[in-house]
């Protein structure tokens, strides 16, 4: 019993460390970054005049809640109508979104609008397969992707083209996402504040300190050759960005953040549809991280690696220091009420000794404090976010929101083995809408 | 368990080493936390919220 303490207490320690120097370096990049860029947040240069031709596509599965309000912010975009093509495909629809996506097209004559449909017999196979469904079509050399619930800010797609084209090694610019429904709920609220640290913290450090990006979902930007090259999108992948990503890293294609191209994109709005969606990013992202595991040990470019590694440990080390201090917290607990019921004295109830006590519970405060501090930090960069109410919120957030990582984490890597074991292909889950 | 440190990594950890190691990474943490509060706080004044669309759905 003593020594499974033991080795409790020193993985605990150990990853809490990891997990602080992790959170520690990420801020110091988006500070950094910051401070370097503090003089080119005011967007005033966005006139500049645009040569580049983008085609947009958005897949769509049963959207109709949402598509239209999003084709109305792509057509208002800041961006020459005469240089976009927009592609919407109705991925195997049952609702009327067949409908309201014709309505729209006819209503907007002026705009190069392809509409692709699917029934449910010959499309429904995922959001990658409507991708290359679209890829087909693609006019132009730069491709921009927005999900059907994506509302992208005027400048969005002005501040990608201009980012992409500051390198020519920029293979790929991504953008960042908002909350659409944030006020909605407690859940929202949460996923607000994870959504913005995410972000405004861990991705911009990682593009200030390593240069490195990472393709989100939705409003991002890509070069046609890369898809043409690595033959579209992976069909098998449940999260297709993480695995293009990867490609990517892995043939030195550079990948841009400007973290001032923003689209709102709704969130879940109850418990149960939050935990599948996050299963399934959770199992996707395990799933990847095995495939590419032997990539790591081959002569394969730094720029992956150090992808791999960040990927590793912004979604591993975290929740591991979370689960041993919880396991630590928990026997402890339990020593201490049998102790106290067995009428020892409390003087004796930690079996190790109090100065290693002390180092745990302080590691853990300076974790939590830096957690705090990251969350505040972030919210501090966005409109109208950095309040009392959002405060409380990032106190309580460890103790609540942090512990569902938990629960999606178990669930991930049981459906991972059991798919494995019964050679089950993975099954697409589609977010439900509000 | 420091047994098995002691064996993995070939050096003689005791307790008192542990105690040593553990204060100091504990203090350096300390230290860049402070860091990381005082730099928060010199950013907040120069931020401003400047570079936000914000526009309402």
């Amino acid at each position: 019993m003593i020594l499974f303490l033991e080795i409790i207490y020193y993985l605990t320690v150990i990853t809490i460390w990891i997990s602080t120097l992790i959170a520690m370096i990420t801020q110091y990049g988006a500070y950094r970054y910051d401070f370097k860029n503090i003089n080119n947040f005011i967007l005033d240069d966005i006139n500049n005049p645009m040569k580049d031709k983008i085609t947009i596509i958005i897949p769509a599965h049963n959207e109709a809640k949402v598509i239209l309000t999003t084709c109305r912010k792509i057509i208002k975009l800041n961006y020459p109508k005469n240089l976009l093509q927009i592609i919407i495909v109705n991925d195997a629809s049952t609702d009327n979104s067949g409908e309201l996506l014709e309505e729209f097209k006819n209503n907007n004559l002026d705009y190069d609008i392809t509409i692709l449909s699917t029934t449910p017999k010959t499309g429904g196979k995922g959001k990658s397969y409507a991708l290359n469904l679209a890829l087909k079509h693609v006019k132009y050399n730069f491709i921009c992707i927005y999900d059907a619930d994506a509302a992208p800010e005027k400048n969005s797609l002005r501040l990608l083209v201009n980012k992409i084209n500051e390198d020519k090694n920029n293979y790929a610019c991504c953008g960042r996402n908002k909350c659409r429904n944030r006020d909605r709920n407690l859940l929202t609220r949460f996923i607000n504040l994870e959504l913005t640290v995410s972000q405004k913290v861990v991705n911009k450090g990682n593009y200030e300190l390593f240069g490195i990006g990472k393709i989100p979902g939705t409003n991002y930007l890509i070069k046609k050759e890369v898809l043409d090259k690595f033959g579209g999108f992976n069909t098998n992948a449940l999260t297709e960005d993480t695995d293009l990503s990867f490609k990517m890293h892995i043939n030195n294609m550079k990948i841009a953040y400007e973290p001032r191209s923003e689209a709102y994109q709704q969130e879940p709005e109850e418990l149960k549809v939050f935990i599948k969606q996050r299963t399934r990013w959770a199992q996707g992202n395990l799933n990847i991280t095995n495939t590419y595991f032997r990539s790591m040990f081959k002569k394969s470019s730094k720029q992956f690696k150090i992808a791999y590694l960040l990927q590793i440990s912004i979604h591993y080390w975290f929740i591991m220091a979370i689960l041993f201090s919880n396991i630590f917290f928990v026997v402890q607990l339990s020593i201490a009420i049998l102790n106290l019921v067995a009428g020892q004295n409390i003087d004796n109830i930690f079996i190790i000794h109090n100065y290693t006590i002390n180092t745990l519970i302080f590691s853990w405060a300076i974790l939590y404090l830096y957690f705090i501090l990251n969350i505040n930090y972030a919210l501090s960069t966005e409109k109208g976010q950095y309040n009392s109410d959002n405060f409380i919120l990032s106190i309580v957030y460890y103790f609540t929101y942090a512990q569902l990582f938990l629960i999606i984490s178990v669930k991930a890597i049981f459906k991972v083995v059991y798919n494995k074991i019964k050679k089950r292909e993975n099954e697409w889950y589609k977010t439900q809408r509000y | 368990m420091l047994n098995i440190i002691n064996f993995i990594f070939k050096i003689p950890m005791t307790e008192r080493i542990w105690s040593i190691i553990s204060y100091v990474v504990v203090l350096i943490l300390a230290i860049s936390l402070i860091v990381s509060y005082i730099l928060f706080f010199k950013l907040q004044k120069l931020y401003d919220n400047r570079y936000q669309e914000g526009s309402k759905l």
